[in-house]
């Protein structure tokens, strides 16, 4: 795990309410944890390579997705998505989270990761 | 008119005939037995002052006066008034005023009979609806207490009750139980969406009733993430009942929201600022087109809202978080809602002037 991701999980994770989380850096590589039972490494890492292929099929229908929650009926799964392709997937149980400033500070936080930015690739289109 | 309001039926005829106000409050009194409680109006001016001073259960109007006849009036009554119960009545019934006059909100229909049967008859009708209207519930009036407000009380209370809301446009019902929001229609409108289209109105009356069950659940979700999406959707002007977007506040688009009550909970909004909803598209689940507005290419959408629903179910297989619900997107320059349900697909795209997210 990059020493900067290190960083930003120990800082900010978990979170009330955080099933999983999964990070997907620049060069595609994975980094995941499961806090209990209810999903498996595995089952996160195929969710998250799902989920960064809908958010850049988002940027052909013209809009530019900074940030990405999918709302199931027990689950919401929030992506903060970055202009390296880097993004970072919280996997939350779906009820009334207490601390929701301290999900909606990681999520931000990601994007404020200084050493992600060297290969920063815009996304095209724009709403 | 007496202090008994509570206990006697409320009822106010309006006839430009004095001397056909004065049979029938003679007639139906003695029917009565004192139950009723009567008052009379010769034209619309005179109803509105005695309506702007008494609650009445039931208003009954004659089709037929001068200056503004039956049916204007049930217009005013429902700007006015809304869900005042009224009945309209007339000599001289047609099949197009009988349309008309159920069209313009009036509960009943009557022709006026002069013999005893007849009276009898409309008496066990206006009597009947006057009971209903009077032992259904509670009203209230929307304008000094929010929706949301009251639905929050409900739901933190653990109650089990049906919560009627209507505008002169607009019906729906909310259902709830033990405290939990299971259900919500208005129209050809089922679920979420229905909920949040109730909870955007701005004025109007609601009613409780007891708990009936729906013939479907729609709504899973827990009652404080609804309400606090709804507050989101209602401060973004979001509108889902084409005919109500006075109702709604969207024709006042842009506008500056009031700050939320409940901040968000879930996916990223960008800053406060003014918001403007560009795009509406809302289709049924076969894809028919039921409302839009400032899609450039309707199609795209469409095509967008089942690629959404078909990553959904993919990520469904893979991960046991159920059923889809929504998707919520944050843009540096506004925030995108693709909801999918069997019965329908919702997008909404609107922009706000300042960027806040990264």
């Amino acid at each position: 795990m990059k020493e900067s991701l290190k960083q930003f999980i120990e800082a900010h994770l978990p979170l009330d309410g955080l099933a999983a989380w999964s990070a997907r850096l620049p060069d595609r590589t994975l980094t995941s944890h499961c806090l209990n039972g209810w999903f498996t490494p595995k089952q996160v890492e195929q969710a998250v390579t799902r989920l960064a292929l809908a958010a850049e099929n988002l940027n052909s229908h013209s809009i530019e997705p900074a940030r990405l929650c999918w709302v199931f009926e027990h689950a919401r799964i929030h992506v903060a998505l970055r202009g390296d392709k880097a993004c970072l997937a919280l996997f939350v149980e779906n009820r009334p989270v207490a601390s929701n400033a301290a999900l909606e500070s990681a999520l931000e936080e990601f994007n404020g990761i200084e050493s992600f930015r060297s290969t920063a690739v815009p996304l095209s289109g724009g709403v | 008119m007496s202090g008994n309001i509570n206990r006697l039926k409320q009822f106010l005829f309006v006839d430009d005939d004095p001397e056909f106000l004065a049979n029938i409050r003679d007639v139906f009194s003695q029917m009565s037995g004192g139950a009723w409680e009567i008052s009379t109006a010769e034209n619309h001016a005179q109803a509105l002052a005695i309506l702007q001073q008494h609650r009445m259960d039931v208003v009954v109007v004659d089709l037929d006066m001068p200056v503004v006849d039956g049916l204007q009036f049930l217009r005013l009554l429902a700007r006015t008034h809304p869900g005042q119960q009224t009945v309209m009545w007339t000599g001289r019934g047609t099949e197009m005023s009988q349309k008309e006059s159920l069209e313009s909100g009036a509960a009943l229909y009557l022709e006026k009979l002069i013999t005893p049967e007849g009276f009898s008859a409309v008496f066990a009708a206006l009597d009947a609806l006057a009971g209903a209207a009077s032992q259904e519930g509670f009203r209230g009036v929307m304008r000094r207490v929010g929706l949301q407000e009251v639905l929050q009380m409900e739901c933190l209370g653990r109650k089990s009750s049906v919560l009627e809301i209507f505008t002169n446009k607009i019906r729906g019902r909310i259902f709830i139980n033990e405290g939990m929001i299971v259900h919500a229609e208005s129209g050809a409108l089922q679920g979420e969406v229905a909920l949040y289209g109730l909870l955007a109105l701005r004025n109007g009356e609601f009613n409780f009733l007891p708990f009936t069950e729906p013939q479907r659940r729609t709504i899973t979700g827990q009652w404080e993430s609804l309400l606090m999406e709804a507050a989101r959707l209602s401060d973004e002007g979001a509108s889902f009942f084409p005919e109500a977007t006075a109702e709604t506040g969207a024709a006042a688009l842009p506008h500056s929201p009031e700050p939320a009550e409940a901040s968000v909970a879930d996916a990223a909004r960008p800053a406060a600022g003014p918001v403007r909803i560009e795009e509406t598209l809302l289709c049924s689940g076969a894809g028919e087109v039921l409302e839009e507005s400032g899609c450039k290419t309707p199609e795209e959408r469409l095509r967008l809202l089942e690629q959404v629903e078909r990553q959904a179910a993919q990520l469904s297989t893979l991960v046991p978080v159920g059923r889809f619900e929504r998707l919520e997107i944050a843009t540096p320059t506004g925030r995108v809602v693709c909801q999918v349900e069997p019965h329908m697909r919702l997008f909404v795209r609107s922009s706000t002037a300042k960027i806040g997210v990264a």
